[in-house]
């Protein structure tokens, strides 16, 4: 007979892997950009600013460009003054890609400079910058050239 | 309705008024003077408003408009 105390660490161990193994599936972009806009759109998610930025957002997004965001983890803003150019916005942390006949060009990095706005919100901020404003856009962002991978 | 949202960590504030009855009702008007002095106040502190509009691209705009839709507030943004 084992002692309690091994099957307590077995257990411990199995569990923290088990664990792992979920976060790591959750982390993944894909799941990560369906789930979620999923939770936070629930009345029990217990972040209320969470919530109100994810309406918003799908109030002020048209349904294929909500859809997309929520199945890709990422919105496309065409260029409104250089045809062929699309801004892919991530939801969540990383850079707006400047995308041109589907290669990468540059990265761009801008952000609210008081910083904590929920996720959805941010998404939102660089589409309307992008549409309203898009040369002072470019002059705020800071840019970067593409990476070797893309 | 015309709305003003405030893009804020508390998701968004808004303001909300009858833009229909902008030059008629004093209910109307109080709001209107609310939107516009927090329009002002965020604009001092560097925030950029967009009108937006259904069907059409986002519109920068300088002056509170009261007979706009919808008016956003996005803070300040830096290069990161």
């Amino acid at each position: 007979m084992l002692p309690a105390a091994v099957y307590f660490v077995v257990t411990m161990i199995a569990l923290i892997a088990v664990l792992r193994v979920v976060l790591m599936v959750l982390d993944r972009p894909a799941l990560r950009a369906r789930l979620w806009p999923w939770f936070r759109s629930r009345s029990w998610w217990p972040v209320p600013a969470e919530r109100t930025a994810e309406a918003l957002l799908r109030h002020m997004l048209p349904d294929h460009d909500y859809r997309g965001l929520c199945y890709n983890g990422y919105l496309d803003v065409p260029s409104p003054s250089i045809e062929g150019r699309t801004y892919r916005v991530p939801r969540g942390p990383g850079q707006v890609l400047v995308v041109e006949s589907g290669q990468v060009m540059e990265r761009l990095c801008l952000q609210p400079a008081a910083g904590g706005l929920p996720e959805a919100d941010v998404v939102l901020m660089h589409k309307l910058l992008i549409e309203s404003d898009e040369r002072s856009y470019l002059l705020t962002a800071n840019h970067f050239p593409r990476s070797i991978w893309y | 309705m015309g709305v003003l949202r405030i893009l804020s960590h508390h998701g968004d504030d808004r303001v909300v008024w009858d833009q229909t009855a902008v030059d008629t009702s004093t209910e109307a008007q109080a709001a209107v003077r609310e939107a516009e002095r927090i329009f002002a106040e965020q604009r001092a502190h560097g925030a950029t408003a967009v009108k937006v509009s259904p069907g059409r691209p986002a519109e920068r705009i300088e002056k509170f408009d009261p007979y706009a839709e919808e008016i956003v507030m996005i803070p300040r943004v830096v290069g990161g």
